[in-house]
C-alpha cells in the first residue's frame, strides 16, 4: 500500500464517526450489525450501542439452526450494556416446526428488553398457546406495540394493562378467549392514537361494559374481527378502514356516531349496499368515501335508493370511489345515489374490475355517465 | 457591523473546505441544523465556513434540498432513489459524513440507509474494504469473535 493511499485510509475512518456508524447499524438486521464486530477492533464494541434491534429467523429451516437462533438473541441481550436503552425492538420467530425451546424463552428474551426503556417493540411469532408475554402490558415506555401470532390469550393475560404512553397498536392473528379480552387490553391504552387490527377472533361472545376510553383515536384499521363492541371503540377516528363481511350483524347493533370521521374506507361483499347506507347515517362529518367491492356473494339485494339521505351525502361529501365494480344493478344504484344526492360532490371514481369484458364496460361506462349530477362541479371518473 | 442587507440579497455565504464559496438562501441553509444558530446572526457580508465539508457534497446537498418534492411520498422516493443512483460508494461516504455533520434534514437517514444497503449481506473482506478498515486482529482473536455470536455468520459470504 502506497503511502498516500494508507493515508487516505486513514483519514477515511478517522472521518467517519462512531455516531454516523452506528447510525449505518441501525438500518441492517441486527444479524448484519452484530458481523461487524469481526472488523477490528474499534469496530468490535459498535454494534452494541445501536439503538434498535431487529431478529429474524426467516431463513431457519431446522431444528438444529433454530436452537442456534434462541442462542443468538440471548448472546445479542446479553452483551449489551444494562444501562443502553433499547428504543426498538422488533423479533420475528416463525419458524413452524418444533420451536418449543424458542417459545419458552420468548418470555425471558422479552423482560430482558422490558427493562431498557423500550419504546417501539413488535413481536412476530408462532407460539403454542398459553406464551402470551403479560409484561409488556404494564410497560410505561412503549409508544409503538405490534404483537402478532398469539394464540388463546385469557383473561388472565390481560389482567392488568398499563399503557400511558402508548399511541400505536397494531394487533394481527390473535386469538382471544373472550371478547372482553381485548376491551381489557383497551381499557389500559387511553392515550392511543393509531389502532389496527387483522385476522382478530374471540372464541366466545360475551356482552361487554360501555365502552368509552379511546378519547385519542384518530386512526383505525379493522380487518376480518368478530368482535362486536369494537367498532364503538371506534368513535372518536378521523380515518377509518373497516373490512366487513357477513358478520357484519355483529357491528350493525354497536354502530357509534362516528362525529369526527371525514375518511372511510370499507371493503365488503356485494349485497351490503343496504348496510352502507345505514352506516353513512353514522358519519355526519364524512367527505372522502372509499368502497372496495370484493364480490364473493353472487346475487343482489335488488337494493333501491332510499328517500332518506344523511347528512354527509347531502352537505360533506366531496370525494367518491367504487373498487371493484361489475357493474351490478346495486352498485349501479349506489353510485346513481351519491351523485343525485351529494351536492358538494367533486369527483365520482369508479374502478371496474379487471374480470369484466371490455363489451360490458362500455355499457356500464354509457349507465354511469347517464345518471344525474346533483353537484354542478362534480366529474366523473371510469376507470378500466 | 455593516448595514443589513435589502431582502433580495438575503442569501448566505457558506465555505467549503476546498475554498469554494456557495451561496444559498436562508431557507435551504435553515434545513442544515449545525449551522442553524449562525444564520440567524449572519448578513450577506457574512460568510460561514464549513471544515468538513467539500465543493462536491455541498453541491449534492444543495441539488437535494432544492429538488426534493414537498408533494406525495411516492414522488420524494423517486427523486431519492435517483439522487443516490448515481454516487459512487466513496462519494456515498464523503457524502454521509459531510451530511452527518451539517445534520442535513431527511438527508442522513437517506444516505445511512444507502450505505446499509451496501453491505448488506456482503462478505466480511468486502465490508472491510468499502469502509477501509484495517483489520487488527489476530487469527486467533478474530475467531474468537466470531464464535461469540456464531449463528450470525451462517450464510454470510467467505471472503
Amino acid at each position: 500500500m502506497g503511502r498516500q493511499q494508507a493515508r487516505r485510509v486513514v483519514d477515511r475512518i478517522s472521518s467517519l464517526s462512531d455516531e454516523l456508524i452506528c447510525y449505518i447499524l441501525s438500518f441492517l438486521m441486527t444479524k448484519d450489525a452484530v458481523v461487524t464486530s469481526v472488523l477490528s477492533k474499534r469496530w468490535y464494541p459498535l454494534w452494541r450501542s445501536v439503538p434498535i434491534i431487529n431478529l429474524s429467523d426467516e431463513h431457519v429451516t431446522d431444528e438444529e439452526t433454530c436452537l442456534r437462533f434462541g442462542q443468538f438473541v440471548f448472546s445479542v441481550l446479553l452483551s449489551r450494556d444494562v444501562m443502553q436503552a433499547i428504543k426498538r425492538f422488533r423479533l420475528k420467530s416463525v419458524y413452524k416446526g418444533n420451536n418449543y425451546s424458542n417459545n419458552q424463552n420468548l418470555n425471558k428474551w422479552v423482560s430482558l428488553v422490558l427493562d431498557r426503556r423500550v419504546e417501539h417493540l413488535e413481536l412476530l411469532v408462532h407460539t403454542v398457546p398459553k406464551l402470551f408475554p403479560m409484561d409488556i402490558l404494564s410497560c410505561r415506555t412503549l409508544v409503538v406495540l405490534k404483537l402478532s401470532g398469539f394464540r388463546k390469550v385469557n383473561e388472565n393475560d390481560v389482567s392488568s394493562v398499563e399503557l400511558p404512553s402508548l399511541k400505536i397498536l397494531h394487533l394481527g392473528a390473535i386469538g382471544f378467549r373472550r371478547d372482553r379480552c381485548l376491551l381489557r387490553l383497551l381499557s389500559g391504552c387511553p392515550n392511543l392514537e393509531d389502532f389496527k387490527v387483522i385476522s382478530v377472533v374471540s372464541a366466545s361472545h360475551d356482552s361487554c361494559e360501555e365502552f368509552k376510553s379511546l378519547t385519542k383515536l384518530i386512526r383505525a384499521e379493522i380487518l376480518c374481527c368478530n368482535i362486536n363492541f369494537i367498532v364503538e371503540a371506534l368513535y372518536n377516528v378521523q380515518y377509518l378502514f373497516l373490512r366487513v363481511n357477513k358478520e357484519v350483524s355483529v357491528y350493525s347493533n354497536h354502530l357509534p356516531v362516528f362525529s369526527n370521521l371525514t375518511r372511510m374506507v370499507l371493503s365488503f361483499d356485494k349485497y351490503m349496499w343496504r348496510w352502507l347506507v345505514k352506516m353513512l347515517k353514522h358519519c355526519p362529518k364524512l367527505q372522502i368515501l372509499e368502497v372496495i367491492e370484493i364480490g364473493i356473494g353472487d346475487f343482489d339485494e335488488n337494493w333501491v335508493c332510499p328517500k332518506f339521505v344523511p347528512e354527509c351525502v347531502s352537505l360533506q361529501l366531496r370525494d367518491c370511489a367504487i373498487r371493484g365494480f361489475e357493474g351490478s344493478h346495486d352498485a349501479l344504484q349506489f353510485a346513481r345515489y351519491i351523485m343525485g344526492n351529494a351536492s358538494a360532490l367533486q369527483t365520482m371514481r369508479i374502478y371496474s374490475n379487471k374480470k369484466l369484458g371490455s363489451n360490458a364496460k362500455v355499457k356500464v361506462n354509457e349507465k354511469l355517465s347517464q345518471c344525474k349530477k346533483h353537484s354542478a362541479t362534480c366529474q366523473l371518473y371510469f376507470f378500466n | 457591523m455593516a448595514e443589513k442587507a435589502s431582502p433580495s440579497s438575503n442569501s448566505i455565504s457558506l465555505k467549503t473546505v476546498d475554498g469554494k464559496i456557495f451561496k444559498v438562501s436562508p431557507a435551504i441553509a435553515n434545513q442544515m441544523l449545525t449551522i442553524q444558530p449562525l444564520i440567524k446572526d449572519s448578513d450577506s457580508s457574512t460568510i460561514i465556513s464549513l471544515p468538513d465539508v467539500a465543493a462536491f457534497h455541498l453541491t449534492k446537498i444543495i441539488e437535494y434540498l432544492e429538488g426534493k418534492p414537498a408533494a406525495a411520498p411516492s414522488a420524494v422516493d423517486a427523486f431519492e432513489a435517483q439522487f443516490v443512483k448515481d454516487l459512487s460508494p466513496e462519494e456515498l461516504k464523503g457524502l454521509l459524513i459531510a451530511v452527518g455533520y451539517l445534520k442535513v434534514n431527511g438527508l442522513v437517514d437517506l444516505m445511512a440507509n444507502t450505505v446499509a444497503k451496501l453491505i448488506e449481506n456482503k462478505s466480511v473482506e468486502y465490508v472491510r474494504k468499502f469502509f477501509g478498515v484495517v483489520n487488527d486482529f489476530t487469527p486467533a482473536e478474530e475467531a474468537k469473535c466470531r464464535q461469540e455470536h456464531a449463528w450470525a455468520f451462517d450464510g454470510v459470504d467467505e471472503d
